[in-house]
């Protein structure tokens, strides 16, 4: 393929306070390609997309876009250059029609002295929608269609626009586009993206390794914020991906695996069949005084829906969940909370602290009515409570006094950490306590981990890496497609990421 | 002190001193003196539950229908039961406050239009149980009203009752748990809600201190007029929004407290006051408060939190 490629991105770094999200990255994607991005959560692919995208600028190293360097400024500047995301999350309006989608903005190209000419829109609705030749009417509202012939018609969108900015072979980015199709429905999709291949370039991110093999001509390993890996057609296999995706060997004395310790034989959580329809089914395990359980599983494999529901955000649809050996219903946080469970969630700045609000405001927020006389506040009390906490977690804040809002994220997280402390619950639900941490506040996060475990209070984790999960776990539940895959020991012998990999893609 | 309530101090300094200045004998004589202190207090009474309630994110567009209809029925509850009014019109007051908040944090109605359609249902009442005219307090009943309106100089009894509430509300806000958790749920919902905290609870009780508030700021109004009318309260909507926005607490929730309201009570009388002084027509005093309101919404308003401004 002697072509020139149509992006080049060379040496691309980008830093976050303590973090190095992208470290010396480089890619390429060749006009009418299909190039696979994989990598664990973490791995740095959203990063790199988000650089693409104009949603981040590059810290250093240089984009090349059809043989001409460029800087890109914004979504918008990267669209009009024909540089497209369709995510997940869909960037439709359900209550529009198909060709209001494809068209919305830009109803000014079909306009006369302000008056929409919806026949021409129509007209030229239809004929973009006969290149995918799937039957979608341009009088169908987005609502009424599948998820997957939404994503065509983000994709037709996008097509479009770039044609409207005169370019030929625009590069579309798919972040993890199956996850919710059926079977059937994935089949469709690869088919269609073969046929508008001749016309388009497409970067696609997936967790389903096995459809990375299918579909893609090269694919691209990140590892830890850096290329890890780079094959052709041919070159690679899912076993050969998932190697170079999890990289090294495990190794435990950053996870303070010589304190781990061995969990009571008394059951503090048990959950019997739990299912919510759509997210996760016939979940059963135990959980132990004094254990830390890792759920591992990627997007959509239900594990985050399975800890919402266990703090009462989402109501199971059947299953029964003991605590302590005693049926209980959990429909709200505050019930969760009176029972004893706790809940770090994973968005720290919107979900797990009152930014506006200071440190030790934070800290107690959970026990102000533990705190009282009467109707009265103790706020000596709440005062001399939270500077402990931050003396014994050792949290870098001027003072108590000082808003959340101007601490790093590692010591945000010990805020949100001590909260829990100061509330004695017995089962703490972690959703990635060190996103966005620095390591040697992770490190500090882990040894806190372990102090809890030895009071006695059983951890759900849902780790930021593999190694993350192994390395704390006593044990390990895999989740696939919503459904346990295995329970696997980790207290004993840490399994290897590798093979912990096999269960959850 | 804040710098959310160094504006209103300010506000409050500068327009004290150019009445004092530019009319010293009409402004600063004890009739006008009392008069501003008793809109004033009537003001911040009403206010001290909206205050809560604009904290917590929200607003209660009842106010004014509840003020008409509790100076209504603590005139007919005075003249039929006598001292018992006070008590029974608090009472309704929480009763129509949790209705308030019930409609707003079971039926998941947004508090501006549940409110808004609760304070059709309490004008008509007002209207209905006083078949629409003013009814006078009987002389029997003064006595009832007699620690309201007793004097120490222009101070009186209303007035002290005032600074009372304004004192046990700094307490509530200041050192309950309540007060906190009304600063945690303005500032993040979400995170006190995933803390444990049952904040519908504490959302609820800020309607029920709201409904509390105008009870007690009805017998100020009766205490003053001698009589309940069924349309007194529709003014004192916007002038209350008013004291509690110039006041510094925010629309977006999470920014403010009672001190604040004070101070916005004290603007806004004054502005009012101050035109009756210098002779503006009593008709142009609400374009005023309204363009006022609006300028410290604006001011106030964390446009970090407003993605789309409906």
């Amino acid at each position: 393929m002697e072509k020139q490629p149509l992006l080049v991105m060379r040496g691309i770094c980008k830093n976050f306070p303590g973090v190095k999200a992208l470290d010396q990255v480089s890619i390429e994607v060749f006009p009418q390609e299909i190039v696979g991005l994989v990598g664990e959560n973490g791995a740095g692919k959203s990063t790199l997309m988000k650089v693409l995208a104009g949603i981040y600028q590059p810290d250093s190293g240089e984009i090349l876009f059809n043989g001409q360097q460029v800087s890109i400024a914004s979504p918008r500047q990267a669209r009009s250059m024909g540089i497209a995301m369709v995510f997940q999350e869909q960037a439709v309006l359900p209550n529009l029609t198909v060709y209001e989608n494809i068209f919305l903005g830009n109803e000014k190209k079909f306009s006369n002295a302000g008056i929409v000419n919806r026949e021409r829109m129509i007209r030229e609705a239809e004929q973009l929608l006969q290149e995918i030749n799937m039957g979608i009417s341009p009088y169908a509202y987005l609502h009424e269609l599948s998820f997957m012939e939404r994503q065509m018609v983000e994709i037709l969108r996008n097509i479009w626009l770039s044609r409207q900015a005169d370019v030929q072979n625009p590069l579309i980015v798919l972040d993890e586009p199956t996850t919710v199709l059926e079977e059937k429905e994935v089949e469709l999709l690869f088919t269609k993206l073969r046929e508008l291949k001749k016309h388009i370039s497409v970067i696609y991110i997936s967790h389903r390794l096995r459809e990375v093999v299918e579909l893609c001509d090269r694919v691209y390993v990140m590892k830890d914020g850096k290329n890890a890996a780079c094959f052709s057609r041919g070159e690679f296999d899912e076993d050969l991906l998932r190697t170079k995706m999890v990289g090294r060997e495990f190794h435990g004395e950053y996870y303070l695996v010589s304190e781990q310790r061995q969990p009571a034989a008394r059951v503090v959580l048990e959950l019997e069949k739990c299912t919510r329809r759509g997210a996760f089914q016939d979940v059963s395990f135990q959980l132990h005084e004094g254990e830390i359980i890792s759920i591992c599983g990627v997007v959509g494999s239900g594990k985050e829906e399975l800890c919402l529901a266990l703090f009462g955000l989402l109501p199971l649809d059947s299953g029964k969940i003991y605590l302590d050996g005693r049926a209980v219903e959990i429909s709200s946080p505050a019930q969760a909370f009176a029972l004893g469970i706790g809940y770090i969630p994973e968005d720290r700045r919107n979900d797990g602290l009152v930014l506006n609000l200071p440190v030790y405001e934070n800290i107690t927020i959970s026990i102000l009515y533990r705190l009282s006389r009467g109707p009265f506040l103790n706020r000596g009390t709440q005062l001399s409570l939270s500077q402990q906490m931050i003396e014994k977690l050792r949290i870098k804040t001027p003072s108590a006094l000082a808003l959340c809002r101007n601490l790093s994220g590692g010591n945000q997280q010990k805020v949100v950490l001590s909260k829990w402390l100061l509330s004695r619950v017995k089962v703490l639900i972690m959703s990635h306590p060190t996103r966005g941490v620095d390591v040697g506040a992770k490190h500090e996060i882990y040894a806190l981990i372990r102090e809890l475990t030895r009071q006695g209070m059983a951890i759900i984790l849902i780790g930021d890496s593999f190694e993350e999960d192994i390395g704390l776990a006593n044990r390990i539940v895999t989740m696939k497609d919503g459904k346990i895959t295995g329970i696997l020991d980790a207290t004993t012998s840490k399994p290897n990421p590798s093979e912990l990999i096999r269960y959850v893609v | 002190m804040g710098k959310d309530k160094i504006l209103a101090l300010s506000v409050v300094i500068f327009i004290f001193l150019v009445l004092s200045i530019t009319n010293p004998g009409s402004f600063l004589s004890a009739y006008n003196m009392e008069a501003l202190l008793e809109y004033a207090t009537t003001y911040f009474v009403a206010g001290i539950g909206l205050t809560f309630v604009i904290m917590i994110g929200s607003i209660d567009l009842s106010i004014g229908s509840l003020l008409s209809l509790f100076t209504v029925l603590f005139v007919l509850f005075l003249n039929a039961f006598g001292f018992w009014a006070y008590p029974l019109v608090l009472f309704l007051g929480a009763v129509l406050g949790l209705a308030n908040g019930i409609i707003f944090t079971r039926l998941k109605i947004p508090s501006f239009i549940g409110t808004f359609g609760a304070a059709g249902v309490y004008q008509s009442l007002a209207l209905i149980v006083s078949r629409g005219k003013p009814i006078g307090v009987k002389p029997v009943a003064f006595a009832y009203l007699d620690f309201l309106n007793f004097h120490l100089g222009f101070l009186k009894g209303s007035h002290m009752l005032s600074f009372l509430l304004f004192v046990l509300f700094l307490i509530v806000q200041y050192y309950t748990p309540f007060g906190r958790y009304v600063y945690a749920v303005g500032n993040s919902e979400q995170a006190t809600n995933l803390s444990g905290v049952r904040v519908a609870r504490i959302k609820t009780l800020c309607f029920v201190i709201s409904g509390l508030s105008s009870a007690l700021a009805s017998f100020i109004l009766v205490a003053r007029m001698f009589s309940g009318d069924p349309t007194v309260g529709a003014p004192y909507q916007l002038q209350v929004i008013a004291a509690c926005v110039v006041g510094g607490t925010a629309l977006t929730g999470g920014v403010g407290g009672i001190f604040n309201t004070l101070l916005g009570t004290f603007v806004v009388a004054l502005i009012g006051n101050g035109l009756n002084v210098v002779g503006v027509d009593v008709y142009y005093q609400l374009i005023i408060t309204g363009v006022i309101t609006m300028v410290a919404v604006a001011l106030t308003l964390d446009r970090s939190k407003v993605f789309v401004v409906k």
